[in-house]
């Protein structure tokens, strides 16, 4: 069955046709939200296969119940196609959108879950953010900025890490960080405000070359 | 009254709100105060760009083959049948000869349509059914939908005159729900409507939605909930991004009713 839905930041008043550097595949991406907005399916499925391992991925880093994953993959195709009109090229690339549905949706699925389950998390999930090795990705600027991330995020202390990892992928509150962790609330907002500031140093760059 | 947040309090947040691990009793104040507050929300947009890379640090992982094509398939015929629906408005319409709009132009029509029925609905389903016989399938499915053995209709009541109301379709043996709502508007850029199923233990978000022009939305959803597990439904306003729980005042609810 397909989860509540949910929310994607990406409203607008801005128009898509605003593309961003030639140079990269985005352009292509763009231009199939385009032709999605306009009722193109051939356009969706042309993006499905350009971007599902890459939600995909993203999706069963969240859910640890793979059962669900073939709805929730759907479902962020299917708000990216019912949203296509919303997209502002100006705010991401269409795989960052999509990237921010996948979890959105993931979250809501692995809440939904957990409500019904009452039972929690499985902690076999709480481990540290991949650093390591990248495996080839499906788009030369998405795998750069794959290992942009992961440089940023193995430079972080372990604690760091670990806050921003329980909070991003699975979604938990400062509160239930706390608990998770068996530190202070106050400590785990420290973590997390001190981590956000390093990763947006690190990560400007990349962020600066949709400009 | 709860008091509210100073800059500096918000400040101290922001990093918080990015990743939206801020527990809900927060989160009202601290957008408040971002919605007054023109440095924090220049901030607050540049760390959740940082967040949304955050994503990368996963690596793609390709569907197995077979999953990979049930999911397109799955995914191509619903965007077919949507682009269907609304030809078949289209075609309804056909005397007019004004320029074909746009497919999200004329999902609000269609969405018009739908509510309109979905009204008489609480006079007659009978009269609703006779009204949406000749329609295309996926109408056909929206009737079904509405008139189930097992659907059970709930009023979303207005607070004030003038004031949104709406009017939800569970039909709780197939899980699906559709909501029909009225006199909206248009909400704040970044802004949306998100539905809650309320249970006696948590909230759940439905997802959200946006008016067209006239103030009239249409959204369907599947989620399986048992008959007994929903205790009430509201509509709250929200970021467009969702919340994880309410954090403002609902503008519509409605208590669960059977029937």
């Amino acid at each position: 069955m397909n989860p509540p839905s949910a929310p994607t930041p990406y409203t607008s008043t801005k128009s898509i046709a605003s593309s961003p550097d030639p140079a990269t595949g985005e352009t292509a991406d763009v231009e199939l939200v385009r032709r999605m907005a306009s009722g193109d399916e051939r356009a969706l499925g042309t993006l499905y296969d350009r971007w599902q391992a890459l939600v995909h991925g993203a999706i069963i880093r969240i859910l640890s119940q793979p059962d669900d994953v073939d709805d929730v993959v759907e479902e962020v195709f299917w708000q990216a196609w019912r949203q296509a009109s919303r997209y502002e090229a100006t705010r991401g690339a269409v795989h960052t959108w999509l990237l921010t549905i996948a979890r959105s949706r993931a979250l809501d699925r692995a809440r939904t879950l957990l409500r019904r389950r009452e039972e929690p998390l499985d902690d076999a999930r709480m481990a540290d953010v991949e650093v390591s090795a990248t495996d080839p990705a499906a788009d030369v600027e998405a795998s750069e900025r794959r290992a942009t991330v992961l440089a940023a995020l193995s430079v972080l202390p372990p604690e760091q890490r670990q806050a921003i990892e329980l909070a991003y992928f699975q979604g938990l509150s400062q509160t239930e960080i706390a608990e998770r962790t068996d530190q202070p609330l106050g400590t785990v907002k420290t973590r997390t405000r001190l981590a956000m500031q390093k990763l947006r140093e690190q990560l400007r760059p990349s962020r600066e070359d949709l400009r | 009254m709860t008091r509210t947040m100073t800059h500096d309090e918000a400040r101290e947040r922001l990093e918080d709100l990015a990743l939206d691990v801020v527990d809900a009793a927060d989160r009202g104040r601290l957008l408040a105060h971002v919605a007054e507050c023109a440095i924090c929300g220049h901030e607050l947009d540049a760390l959740q760009r940082t967040a949304s890379e955050l994503a990368y640090a996963v690596a793609p992982v390709p569907m197995a083959a077979g999953q990979r094509d049930r999911v397109r398939a799955r995914l191509l015929a619903r965007a077919r049948a949507d682009v269907g629906e609304q030809d078949a408005t289209d075609v309804a319409a056909s005397s007019r000869s004004a320029p074909r709009p746009t497919r999200r132009a004329r999902i609000s029509r269609s969405a018009w349509l739908a509510a309109a029925a979905s009204v008489v609905a609480l006079v007659s389903v009978g009269a609703m059914m006779q009204m949406r016989r000749d329609m295309v399938a996926e109408k056909n499915r929206t009737i079904a939908a509405l008139t189930g053995p097992d659907v059970a209709v709930m009023k979303l009541t207005p607070a004030a005159p003038r004031a949104p109301f709406g009017m939800m379709f569970w039909d709780r043996s197939r899980g699906e729900w559709m909501l029909v709502a009225h006199n909206l508007t248009m909400p704040r850029a970044g802004r949306g409507y998100q539905l809650w199923l309320v249970t006696p233990r948590t909230k759940i978000s439905g997802g959200m939605f946006m008016p067209d022009a006239h103030g009239d939305a249409m959204m369907r959803m599947r989620y399986p909930l048992s008959a007994d597990s929903l205790a009430a439904l509201a509509v709250t306003e929200e970021p467009s991004s969702g919340s994880s729980q309410p954090t403002t005042a609902p503008l519509m609810v409605a208590q669960a009713t059977t029937r």
